[in-house]
């Protein structure tokens, strides 16, 4: 069964006119073929894989000089059609199974209805093939997994389930709309190989993605998308190997992996700046048993420098970064911040009003800044109040947030506006002039570029590297992308099960690790990054 | 196990806190109460009566103790589940209670349960539907708006003595429960909608839909199994506040509807100085209150079975 799309375009209308989200686009997926959707948010992919399949929303203008599946032509269905055609012809599979599947229902229950919603054989009839599926797709302890919650699966696990809702019928076509992000790479490395499974085993496959490196290793012909216009498509190798366009060059020279590793300027001399000392901390689960989540963590950091921070999600990374902000207190081990005692386990904690005088030389960016900005306030609000909190003492507030504006490359026009209305790159901007506001010695980096495009998240980078040696702070920096880890930090600790496996400088780790569960992270990127 | 015990004794006591301090707060009121307590116990100053009456009464009472003597012997009292006597009614409070707690108990079921009626059928047939949603959401939010007893007068006018449709009064048989419960449930129904919208219209946007959808499901099994059961929890919420409301609302209906009820007794007793009656129907709404919190934990777990553990 062969998807033919030719001219396809999609818009919406809107106060101001129509939107345009697909301009013009045309390809063919055949059975055991892999056509790949590549391009930054807001570029019109997803709008593609809706359209697909006739849900592209109520107010959506579909048109198409072609759109047929297997002969049938799909600008003529009705919805009755339409819904007889979805998860029996095509399926589709979401990013994050977290939310992508329902997260008040088992799993299983989920899988069952992709059969009892097209009639598929009786009750027991349809258990036995959830079974089958989940063992299909890789799942080990079926029968107790059908049972599961998608939060009480790991991040694997569900994403697996959330495929094998998609394949229960097994559709000659599925469509994976960002099937991998979010995943630890490791996990992402096991979702590729199932849907290279699936391809030998006949299935035609739309994946949809921002990753290049993902997209190379699976599809055949690429198609980049930007503003909902195909700027370039052809064969994967001569498209990522020789890019006609200026887009599809910037979208692979922002990949981190292609950035020159980091150069160390800064040597350990000096005092460290922070030193942390056999930090452990166990916590009570739901069911009342106590346990470990950071277990003896230790290490130092020193002015200038950048400090990784690699492993799984769950492994402890953010929860020594929130003990290393004084904002868990751990059982045992103690933190010093320039040269005094800032944090110590147990109950003889440092009191917060003996940390006030320090705490505005530590600072922190988050993953998605929005939920950390007050929605009413803008963003001269935002940067005011943390220049106040970082006892900046000159009486020309507009100048110092208009300076600060400056420093992160953004307009003067932005003061005015609110976070919820500007772009995510423009909000991790802003998110990162808040932090320098009080001229900080450390900041915490949490996942700072993992929600950002490509090549925003490039110009990010660059703009931290640029800050760190204009304003010589230390980072410590969290990553689950080795890649963005290779260009931004001089040393590297791996964590795992909330211990350190391995710490050292970072070219050593990432060419030549000594523990075997950095080898398995550094394989992961590997299997996952471009050719 | 040991963990479901621990959170089961810690509602409990939790529980008994609460009815410790309507009881508290009904002794406190009744010593404050200008005058002498056992006046007002005896039934106000109007009521006269003899000194060896009011020596009685305040030796029965204890009232020739220390206050806190008082207090300790009022609770000790209660936690024997002795109410004391209704002076008003000339029998025991229990007594008192055992009769108009039941019809009050049938006219909130049946609001809050067609409160519930009113509110899923306004809301899963059209939320974002268009014109649809628009009108029912209008609807709501007039609804929403009404006075209960406003609403109750204008039913009884139109219904029971222009049209003769129902009974205008009584507690007999389900006829007579009919206009109270309309009269109660509609404000409430726009309460619930209002936020059953709310987050309905949210969970339609979840990703989750769109895999059903992706599914082959259809728009009805989509509402119906999935975004529902997601705009519950908020509902359930308000629906403890709302017993603890109904209570209060039902004193005016039960007066217009001439209803037997704790509404209306409540009313009786707080207008003849009957301490120990208000006391005993305070402590009554307390219980049912503290039941309602118990028993909206049980649906919060059964809707989300991911707060299983988390709620104290």
């Amino acid at each position: 069964m062969t998807l033919e799309v030719e001219n396809l375009s999609v818009s919406f209308p809107t106060p101001t006119g129509e939107h345009v989200a697909v301009h013009d686009l045309s390809f063919t997926l055949r059975p055991g073929r892999v056509v790949a959707l590549v391009g930054e948010s807001g570029s019109g992919k997803s709008v593609t894989a809706r359209s697909l399949i006739g849900l592209a929303g109520p107010t959506a203008r579909v048109s198409a000089q072609r759109l047929s599946l297997g002969g049938q032509d799909l600008r003529r269905l009705s919805p009755r059609d339409w819904r007889a055609l979805r998860g029996r012809d095509i399926g589709m599979v979401l990013q994050d199974a977290l939310v992508a599947l329902d997260p008040l229902r088992p799993v299983g229950r989920e899988i069952a209805e992709s059969l009892s919603a097209h009639k598929w054989g009786t009750r027991a009839g349809r258990n036995q093939r959830v079974q089958d599926l989940l063992e299909q797709v890789g799942i080990p302890e079926p029968a107790l997994r059908a049972r599961q919650r998608p939060d009480e699966l790991s991040g694997g696990l569900r994403q697996r389930a959330l495929i094998a809702s998609a394949i229960a019928l097994t559709p000659p076509l599925l469509i994976a709309d960002e099937p991998t992000t979010a995943l630890d790479p490791s996990v992402q490395a096991q979702i590729l190989r199932l849907l290279g499974r699936l391809r030998e085993g006949g299935t035609g496959l739309l994946l949809i993605s921002h990753d290049l490196g993902f997209v190379s290793r699976l599809a055949e012909h690429v198609i980049v998308l930007h503003h909902g216009t195909v700027v370039e498509q052809g064969e994967t190798a001569r498209v990522l190997g020789r890019p006609v366009h200026a887009y599809t060059r910037t979208l692979l020279d922002a990949d981190p992996v292609r950035h020159p590793p980091r150069i160390t300027t800064h040597g350990t001399g000096t005092p460290p700046l922070l030193t942390a000392h056999d930090l452990s901390l166990s916590r009570r689960g739901p069911d009342g048993v106590a346990r470990r989540i950071l277990s003896d963590v230790g290490f130092s950091l020193h002015p200038g420098r950048t400090l990784g921070l690699i492993g799984e999600s769950g492994s402890g990374k953010t929860t020594t970064a929130r003990i290393i902000m004084g904002l868990t207190q751990p059982d045992t081990g103690d933190v010093t911040f320039k040269g005094e005692r800032w944090v110590r386990g147990g109950r003889q904690g440092v009191p917060e009003g003996a940390r006030r005088p320090r705490r505005r030389a530590m600072a922190m960016i988050y993953q998605d800044p929005l939920g950390s900005f007050d929605p009413r306030w803008t963003v001269r609000e935002i940067l005011a109040d943390a220049l106040s909190a970082g006892g900046d003492p000159s009486g020309d507030r507009d100048h110092a947030i208009a300076t600060l504006l400056d420093r992160v490359r953004l307009p003067p026009a932005i003061a005015a506006r609110r976070p919820a209305g500007l772009s995510g790159g423009q909000r991790q901007r802003v998110a990162i002039a808040r932090a320098v506001a009080v001229r900080p010695a450390l900041i915490v980096c949490d996942e700072p570029v993992s929600a950002l495009d490509v090549s925003v998240q490039a110009q990010v980078l660059d703009l931290l590297e640029e800050l760190q040696r204009e304003l010589g702070m230390a980072y410590l920096f969290i990553s689950h992308d080795l890649g963005v880890i290779r260009r931004m930090c001089d040393d590297v600790l791996v964590m795992q099960g909330g211990r350190i496996v391995e710490a050292g400088p970072a070219t050593q780790i990432l060419t030549a690790p000594r523990h075997a569960f950095t080898r398995t992270l550094l394989d992961a990127a590997q299997d996952l990054s471009a050719a | 196990m040991t963990h479901l015990l621990h959170r089961a004794a810690w509602r409990l006591l939790g529980g008994i806190l609460v009815l410790l301090a309507a009881a508290s707060l009904t002794f406190a009121a009744l010593h404050l109460t200008p005058g002498d307590p056992v006046t007002a116990i005896l039934g106000g100053a109007s009521a006269n009566p003899t000194p060896e009456a009011i020596a009685a009464a305040r030796h029965e009472y204890g009232l020739d103790r220390p206050i806190a003597v008082q207090y300790a012997l009022y609770i000790a009292r209660i936690a024997r589940g002795d109410l004391g006597q209704s002076f008003s009614q000339h029998m025991p409070v229990i007594a008192v209670l055992r009769a108009q707690a039941p019809p009050t108990l049938a006219l909130m079921a049946s609001s809050l349960a067609v409160a519930w009626l009113l509110a899923l059928l306004s809301v899963v047939p059209t939320a974002r539907r268009g014109v649809a949603g628009a009108i029912a959401s209008t609807l709501e939010t007039i609804g929403a708006g009404l006075p209960q007893f406003w609403l109750g007068i204008l039913l009884l006018w139109g219904l029971a003595f222009e049209w003769r449709l129902l009974p205008p009064a009584g507690n007999h048989g389900l006829p007579a429960l009919v206009l109270p419960t309309l009269s109660l449930a509609i404000p409430l129904a726009g309460f619930i909608a209002q936020v059953m919208r709310e987050s309905f219209d949210l969970a339609l946007d979840q990703p989750f839909i769109l895999t059903a959808r992706a599914r082959g499901l259809g728009d009805g099994a989509v509402r119906l199994r999935h975004a529902l059961r997601h705009a519950l929890l908020p509902c359930v919420s308000l629906s403890t506040w709302a017993v603890g409301a109904l209570v209060g609302n039902a004193v005016a209906i039960e007066i217009i509807f001439s209803r037997q009820g704790l509404g209306r007794e409540l009313f009786l007793s707080v207008a003849t100085h009957d301490m120990p009656l208000v006391s005993g129907i305070v402590l009554f709404i307390a219980l049912t209150y503290i039941l309602a919190g118990f028993a909206a934990d049980t649906l919060y777990v059964l809707i989300d079975p991911r707060l299983k553990g988390t709620r104290p």
